[in-house]
């Protein structure tokens, strides 16, 4: 076996809800609202021994409605806040969501999904899709969505997140599911100073030596909506240009292409090196923000491809992004797992080769 | 080099734990680890089992479909998932609490007998760790003596001396 390096002994063992939560604390986080919930538990569980260690705030909430509104307290007053919970909960935080999307507020949201509707189950899920990346709460608005597929990355994605939040002045919320949450690797902590936090004029701070200010999402005055709407989109252009991120396995050949994020990527790479060994020439296109969607980069691949699967835990939900980004350029085909179960390298390998075989390779 | 490793048996045999330990000190000379517990629907009815992929390389799935090494602590275990063994594999099976069919993939260990004399069944967990560790040595037994007392830090010394204990039957027998 080879020497262990340096580098190895620096690397830590961690769950990727505990992995989340250390990265919260790293990046500057000032206070942590939460309810209990499985599959995100030990995220909880985390802040709330280390966050009073250092002085900062934890709470847990009487509901997760509270918990988002104390959220939106603490963001009004300037601080860096987050809270998690899992797919039921997250549900109940939308309200919250939609207020700190009108009011521009930083807030970080971690959602450790797991099955549903309703309560569901708590397995590993990606059914909430739809409700991260197209609204969740009512009125017209985004929030950033960034989806992991390892602990590291829910590491550095915490971090990432507090730094965009706070750039934008909007919600950022981690898609991650019940796999990822549970699941330990070695990983490199995050050593350096958190992200800089910009000057907050706009914050809540008491009105000593400056006039009154307010923060509110409600615009009655006549064509204040409206304004306020256009700059809520213009803010939404900019962080499409700037921050819009996927990751790309052995597509410069590919003929065939799988679109999958967050744990059905993980699975989807190990797809790519089997179905490679056994002629078919595949490759992957991960979307790392959800929302910012890459549509340019499934456009462009959509062009030399002869088919793409797109592979969830769900019944088709980034589906429907895919097929509006591809627009008919190429063929999208759907492999869905809704179950709580977690597809096998081998479930999604014969989807693909059924596909290779059916379209004529 | 890529080890697919599942560890099974009911809550309470320390199932989570050595897997955990295992991964951490894994993480410590392999490149890529993973560790994956069960929590959902398949833990109920108090069984337990958790995977440990060491890997040279990136670990795409960290849900194995087939497994190079098992380590079978109770018969629900082993009736649920010994047909997921390599053709090339190896299992570790607690002879105190199965019964299995011959196969030359099978290492048979009294695990709870030998953890039992010792002091304490619950070591039987250490027993199959060193069992496996005898034929598989993909970290250093002395790293798992070394980190016993720092992985159960609330544990008196008396317990950690017998796991101890149970891990050098297991490696010797």
């Amino acid at each position: 076996m080879k020497k262990p390096d340096n580098a190895f002994f620096s690397r830590v063992l961690m769950m990727g809800n505990e992995a989340a939560a250390e990265a919260a604390i790293r990046a500057g986080c000032q206070c942590y609202f939460g309810y209990p919930i499985t599959p995100q538990n030990e995220l909880t569980a985390y802040m709330a021994k280390h966050m009073p260690e250092r002085g900062r705030v934890f709470i847990q909430a009487e509901s997760e409605l509270a918990a988002i509104n104390m959220v939106f307290g603490a963001s009004v007053a300037g601080v860096r806040a987050m809270t998690s919970s899992s797919s039921p909960g997250i549900s109940l935080k939308q309200e919250g969501i939609s207020y700190l999307a009108g009011a521009q507020l930083p807030a970080v949201i971690i959602n450790v999904q797991r099955g549903g509707p309703g309560l569901g189950s708590i397995d590993p899920s990606q059914g909430d899709y739809f409700q991260a990346t197209k609204g969740g709460g009512h009125g017209d608005y985004h929030i950033i969505v960034l989806a992991p597929a390892s602990v590291q990355e829910m590491h550095d994605m915490t971090v990432e997140a507090f730094r965009l939040a706070d750039h934008y002045r909007i919600p950022v919320m981690i898609l991650a599911d019940g796999r990822v949450g549970q699941m330990m690797e070695p990983i490199r902590l995050h050593e350096d100073p958190p992200p800089p936090v910009p000057p907050k004029p706009w914050a809540l701070t008491g009105a000593k030596g400056r006039p009154p200010q307010y923060i509110r999402s409600l615009f009655v005055e006549e064509g204040a909506l409206e304004k306020h709407n256009y700059e809520l989109q213009d803010c939404y252009r900019q962080i499409a240009a700037a921050e819009t991120k996927a990751e790309e396995t052995e597509t410069g050949d590919c003929e065939w292409l799988i679109a999958a994020w967050g744990t059905c990527a993980r699975i989807s790479k190990g797809v790519v090196r089997k179905a490679r060994a056994q002629g078919i020439k595949v490759g992957l296109v991960r979307p790392i923000t959800l929302w910012p969607f890459p549509h340019e980069h499934l456009a462009r691949l959509a062009h030399q491809v002869k088919a793409l699967l797109v592979v969830e835990m769900n019944c088709g939900q980034m589906l429907e992004d895919v097929r509006l980004a591809v627009n008919g350029a190429a063929p999208v085909h759907f492999s869905g797992y809704p179950g709580g179960r977690i597809p096998t390298e081998t479930d999604v390998l014969n989807a693909l080769t059924a596909l290779a075989h059916s379209q004529g390779r | 080099m890529h080890e697919r490793i599942l560890i099974a048996g009911s809550g309470g045999q320390g199932i989570i734990s050595l897997g955990k330990l295992l991964a951490r000190l894994a993480a410590e000379t392999i490149p890529h680890v993973t560790f994956f517990p069960a929590y959902g629907a398949e833990v109920r009815g108090g069984t337990s089992n958790c995977q440990v992929i060491l890997s040279a390389h990136e670990i795409a799935a960290p849900i194995a479909e087939i497994f190079d090494s098992m380590l079978i602590m109770n018969q629900q275990s082993a009736a649920h998932f010994m047909a997921a063994l390599d053709k090339n594999g190896l299992a570790i099976v607690n002879q105190s609490l199965c019964k299995v069919h011959a196969d030359s993939r099978h290492v048979l260990v009294p695990a709870t007998e030998i953890a039992d004399r010792l002091g304490s069944a619950k070591a039987a967990n250490f027993v199959m760790l060193g069992a496996w560790l005898a034929r598989k040595p993909l970290i250093p037994a002395r790293a798992i003596e070394t980190a016993m007392a720092s992985h159960f830090p609330d544990a008196p010394a008396a317990l950690i001396d017998i796991n101890i204990q149970a891990f050098r039957a297991g490696l010797a027998g």
